[in-house]
């Protein structure tokens, strides 16, 4: 049957078909890289949006979280804002304290802690010494602040 | 050692040359232009042998070379780079096919518009067009292995690279082939 052959091929090739076979075919490789290009600089691109969007999801999320233990129990912050900072009219505007009760919450704090002023002798100046040997000589009796409150009879006529 | 230094010319270089020499950048294309240059026509003809139309066996062709492009790199040299070449050509040939028919198989009959050839004088083209009349009512698998026998003179051994088929079940294959293409010969005389 070799030996017979009519022609080589069955078939045959449209004619110049294989002139340029070749450069359609780098021009096709050429478009396939462009396109794998592409599509890694699109991967690429689109990782980072996806990037971006979960630090900003993780962002929002935290704000949240925070925002919720926050409001949990008004009252509670306020009082422990008051404590720490009862002068401060900025967190009195965020705690919704009013300015009266700041003032009145201080000087009660004060009132109570301010130290009992004791007068001793040797504290006392000349001239009060003066006065009050002046008033011991006509008859009045001066005491100290300390003792004033033991035993008021004695010290009225 | 420079490679280049064992030929004269890109032509006398060996597929296996060639195939080292693609993995340099800078004779990447060099290599690849002399690949395309020794394979192209074979390639486009055993390919168009499966396919109904030459559009079809062009963008067989065209596909097959993208892939030997893309994936020479990795060719490991376990097998021939010319059986490499054809087994991918075959496989896109199939996909072409199994586009246009879903599950078709080495072994379908693929119905093909052939011009039916008149009576009267045999002359060689009027004998090409029974050959290929026949050789269109064959199963695919029998096609391609009637065609790599006959047309592209391989042996069996290097068609059983290419189909990754046995050579017996190749020769079987053949015998069949031979047989329905004298059986439709002898009838259209």
């Amino acid at each position: 049957m070799k030996q017979e052959k009519p022609i080589k091929q069955p078939f045959e090739a449209p004619e110049n078909y294989f002139v340029d076979f070749n450069s359609r075919v780098m021009q096709k490789i050429e478009a396939e890289k462009q396109v794998k290009s592409r599509v890694s600089f699109i991967f690429r691109r689109s990782y980072a949006y996806v990037a971006a969007a979960a630090a900003i999801i993780i962002l929002i999320g935290i704000g949240l979280y925070k925002g919720m233990n926050t409001t949990e129990d008004p009252g509670k912050m306020m009082v422990e804002t008051v404590k720490a900072e009862p002068k401060s009219d900025t967190v009195l505007a965020k705690t919704n304290v009013t300015h009266e009760d700041a003032v009145i919450q201080e000087w009660v704090e004060s009132a109570e802690e301010k130290p009992v002023v004791a007068v001793n002798e040797s504290q006392k100046s000349k001239e009060e010494l003066s006065v009050e040997q002046e008033l011991e000589a006509e008859g009045l009796i001066v005491m100290d602040v300390e003792t004033a409150w033991l035993d008021e009879n004695e010290i009225l006529p | 050692m420079n490679l280049e230094s064992h030929f004269q010319s890109i032509q006398e270089a060996t597929d296996n040359q060639l195939v080292l020499l693609f993995r340099r950048e800078d004779r990447r294309e060099i290599a690849f232009t002399e690949i395309m240059n020794r394979y192209s026509r074979k390639v486009y003809f055993h390919v168009r042998n499966m396919l109904p139309s030459h559009e079809d066996a062009d963008d067989a062709a065209q596909n097959t070379f993208v892939k030997v492009w893309g994936n020479l790199e990795k060719f490991k040299g376990d097998s021939q780079l010319y059986s490499w070449i054809y087994r991918i050509a075959t496989n896109e040939a199939l996909t072409i096919l199994r586009k246009q028919k879903p599950n078709v198989s080495l072994e379908d009959v693929l119905p093909e518009t052939m011009v039916s050839s008149q009576g009267g004088a045999e002359t060689p083209e009027s004998i090409s067009l029974k050959l290929r009349e026949a050789m269109s009512a064959l199963p695919l698998k029998q096609k391609m292995v009637f065609y790599l026998k006959y047309f592209e003179e391989l042996s069996y051994d290097q068609i059983s690279e290419i189909t990754e088929t046995s050579v017996g079940a190749l020769k079987a294959s053949y015998f069949h082939a031979v047989k329905k293409i004298e059986q439709h010969i002898e009838r259209s005389i």
